[in-house]
């Protein structure tokens, strides 16, 4: 559940989501659920050209299990604390 | 005095609403009863109306419409009620209603829509048989 909770703390930020299928979309994180399903506000094709047919999307829901990367500004991210609690979770794992 | 009724106190409070959402389904509460447009694993484009789902994201989509995007022009064709499966969904938006025709994408009708298919489809067929001469005289 770690990322789960990790993404939880990005909500309200700008992401990018790339998928599988090679479409990238720009938004603003409105929500996160344990498949990392993410539902984003304020949507964006990053190719717009390309994706016409994605022009009229505002807001969307994307399946977690379709997702290839999810970029997040570095500066939202404490990476100490990342590890932090992935060293507690496998800890408490054993 | 005052009217029949008043004063009278509920002896029950109203039961809570029905939880707003599944767990595990980013809460698609918020899209029941839009008009959403589904993109499938397959590529295809629905649109219609969202009444259902549940958390492995299967959705009930009511007048549901396939949309087929040839170049600029864009047409729907009527399916009716469907039950999409989760796993075969890749993204499901809402649509901006004064978005959807841009002056690069115009909106025409079903029969116009397969036509201009069956149009592109052709062509394509015709490329390929000449690459096909192409490599025999190679």
């Amino acid at each position: 559940m770690l990322f789960y909770s990790f993404f939880k703390t990005l909500v309200g930020k700008e992401i990018a989501v790339e998928l599988k299928n090679d479409v990238a979309l720009t938004g603003t994180l409105h929500s996160v659920d344990q498949y990392l399903n993410v539902k984003l506000t304020d949507v964006q094709v990053v190719d717009a050209e390309r994706y016409p047919q994605l022009g009229a999307i505002k807001n969307c829901f994307i399946r977690g299990s379709v997702v290839r990367y999810i970029q997040i500004p570095s500066a939202d991210v404490d990476t100490e604390l990342l590890q932090d609690a992935c060293r507690k979770e496998s800890a408490q794992g054993k | 005095m005052g009217l029949p009724g008043m004063g009278f106190q509920h002896p029950v409070p109203p039961p809570p609403p029905p939880p707003a959402f599944f767990p595990g389904s980013a809460s698609l509460f918020e899209q029941l009863d839009k008009r959403v447009m589904v993109v499938l694993r397959d590529g295809r484009h629905l649109v219609g109306v969202m009444r259902s789902y549940d958390q492995f994201s299967n959705i009930v989509l009511e007048d549901t419409h396939e949309r087929h995007f040839v170049r600029d022009i864009f047409g729907d064709i009527s399916l009716g009620l469907y039950l999409v499966r989760g796993d075969a969904l890749v993204l499901m938006g809402e649509l901006d209603e004064t978005r959807e025709e841009t002056p690069r994408l115009r909106r025409v009708s079903a029969d116009e829509i397969i036509e201009a298919q069956q149009e592109a489809s052709a062509e394509e067929r015709q490329d390929a048989k000449l690459d096909w001469l192409f490599q025999d005289l190679s």
